[in-house]
């Protein structure tokens, strides 16, 4: 099957699983074929596979930001990533200083694979928050694209 | 890495110091199919409603807000216009009865405020409206989450003079119907002049005719960013470099309120509507529009140079905003209620914002004479005159203006009255007291002004 034949199958197959029953299969096939027309005309089949492998690549990767914040003491990248490691999350990026005299710690990670929801890890986090005296903060990636990016 | 340090600091920093929060999520629900010969029937249709799409907003939006780390402080619901929905006159009892089971079924929800107890009647009032309008001070006494709102003017029909005495005398007798709870019946209710569709905020939310069945509107809130964005400015920052700075805030904060509330909706399954940009003050230390403006150089606000302060902040802040979301509604704009403002309350106490500042303030602004607590012994008529005043700025201005007064029975200039909550507290402002009943008795209507006239 060639590319064209097969995005065309595609697009068929999506709005027959989304609309099938709610919509005359007439219709159907003249959304189905406008859209290929479109795309045949908008995008070539070189750009359409360059497309699908970004989405993929997107896709696959999930993006949370966690933020350890507070007074500096022995142990607390430790403490953090272990149980990270334990939940599956992987770590993606790291960066750590100190500010005004406060220990900062921010790390990127790939929250699709985790073993545990996003609020079980905050839980988590919290414990080690009290024990260390941190504040420490999960958050979607999400949240800091849609503040300062256009 | 994709961001750099000082980004998601800053993230932080506004959303666990400097008070920024999603400050309501509101479900808006069209009530068209729930009509029923009998009021009680259409409140159980409601009912029925409520709970098939709003079950689970409170747990939705915790979600959310856990997944992002922001706060979404209030939940809420919509309905369409219950005028609209009760169709022909009824007793005050089946009113009642009615609102009692949509109150409840709220409380069972967790939702804090239920908006809709509304009418519209700015070009007339017809008789269901008329029994409908009787029953609002009973309900609002009545009930603990429903608000009342009714618009009694628009640019394009004029203000309904009749509807401004009858809303006189209904903020009194709420008044006196919650005397023993400092008046929150008039908490509550809201008079407006063109009042928007699909506004999230309380007490003035309603799920206007024109509405879809079920969309999620978005409130967000974010004084205390912009207070601490301005205070950082050194003094001789002219007033590009301030307008650029609220814009910058207003940009991040719109966006994080829509992300927010895209997400919501997206998980309840309803559609997402608009986002309001409303900077809505609490009474939080720190959470407060007045501080603001006394940032931008003013000693006191309510001062010489408070309405040019306010108006330069309401722009930059729609300006900010609009660039930031496709779909922006409801008020928009600065609130300026007294009681829930700490710092604005306080400069009331002390004499420095007068009630006739604020009513200059109202024309640059959103939304109106909110949350001002004025002398029990106002008359209907003096209450009607000063729906009468501020309804007339938006009208020739064609903006939405509102008045929610709380006439305190008892109580009498420099007294103290404490709501709880977001609502705040308030001392007793004094208003003129030269009268102004033949003005507000002549009756009829106020025709639209030329404004209206753009087709």
């Amino acid at each position: 099957m060639d590319i064209k034949e097969r995005i065309e199958n595609s697009v068929k197959q999506i709005l027959n699983e989304e609309l099938g029953a709610s919509i005359h299969p007439d219709k159907l096939s003249s959304i189905s074929n406008k859209i290929n027309e479109r795309l045949s005309t908008s995008v070539n089949p070189d750009e359409l596979v360059l497309l699908r492998m970004i989405s993929q690549k997107k896709n696959d990767k999930e993006m949370a930001v966690v933020s350890v914040i507070g007074q500096d003491s022995v142990g607390i990248v430790a403490e953090v990533t272990r149980i990270l490691a334990e939940s599956s999350a992987n770590i993606e990026g790291m960066n750590q200083a100190i500010v005004s005299g406060y220990f900062a710690l921010i790390l990127t990670i790939d929250v699709s694979s985790m073993n545990l929801s996003l609020d079980k890890l905050q839980e988590l986090m919290n414990v080690i928050a009290e024990k260390k005296n941190l504040k420490i903060y999960i958050q979607h990636e999400n949240i800091f694209r849609s503040m300062n990016r256009i | 890495m994709n961001y750099e340090v000082s980004e998601i600091l800053e993230t932080i920093k506004m959303n666990s110091l400097e008070n920024l929060d999603v400050r309501t999520v509101t479900l808006g629900l069209s009530l068209f199919d729930c009509i029923n010969e009998s009021p009680k029937q259409t409140a159980e249709n409601v009912r029925e409603k409520m709970l098939k799409y709003g079950s689970n907003i409170v747990k939705t939006a915790d979600k959310i807000g856990g997944r992002y780390g922001v706060k979404i402080v209030n939940k809420r619901i919509s309905l369409t216009p219950l005028s609209l929905i009760f169709g022909k006159p009824r007793s005050l009892e089946e009113y009642i009865q009615a609102a009692k089971i949509i109150d409840n079924t709220g409380k069972e929800i967790g939702i804090d405020f239920i908006g809709g107890y509304s009418a519209l009647v700015h070009k007339g009032i017809t008789d269901s409206e008329s029994a409908f309008l009787d029953s609002i001070p009973y309900v609002l006494a009545e009930t603990g989450r429903i608000c009342s709102s009714v618009n009694v003017a628009t640019t394009k029909s004029g203000i309904n003079m009749d509807a401004v005495l009858r809303m006189g005398k209904i903020v009194k007798q709420a008044a006196e119907l919650t005397a023993d709870r400092q008046a929150i019946g008039c908490a509550k209710l809201v008079v407006f002049a063109n009042i928007p569709e699909d506004n999230p905020f309380m007490a003035g939310a309603l799920h206007g005719p024109g509405e879809g069945d079920c969309t999620l509107n978005v409130g967000v809130s974010g004084p205390g960013v912009v207070f601490r964005a301005v205070k950082s400015l050194p003094e001789d920052a002219d007033f590009e470099v301030i307008s650029e700075t609220v814009k910058k805030i207003a940009f991040k904060i719109t966006r994080m309120g829509e992300l927010v509330g895209k997400e919501v909706a997206r998980e309840l399954g309803v559609s997402f509507g608009i986002i309001d940009l409303s900077l809505a003050p609490t009474p939080a230390i720190g959470d407060s529009v007045a501080d603001i403006l006394e940032a931008m150089g003013l000693e006191a606000c309510g001062t010489h140079g408070t309405t040019a302060a306010l108006a330069l902040l309401n722009d930059a802040v729609k300006k900010g905003g609009a660039f930031a979301s496709s779909y922006v509604g409801g008020l928009s704009g600065a609130f300026i209620p007294v009681s829930e403002d700490a710092t604005m309350e306080k400069r009331a106490a002390e004499g420095h914002l007068t009630f006739d500042k604020l009513e200059a303030m109202t024309a640059v602004c959103s939304v109106g004479l909110d949350m001002i607590a004025i002398p029990g012994d106002t008359t209907a008529e003096t209450i009607a005159a000063i729906i009468a005043d501020e309804i007339s700025i938006g009208v020739i201005n064609s903006k939405t203006t509102a008045v929610r007064l709380l006439p305190v029975p008892g109580a009498g200039p420099g007294d103290e009255i404490s709501l709880g909550g977001l609502l705040g507290r308030a001392r007793i402002i004094p208003v003129h007291k030269k009268s102004a009943e033949i003005f507000v008795r002549r009756g009829g209507r106020i025709p639209a002004p030329i404004q209206s006239l753009k087709n």
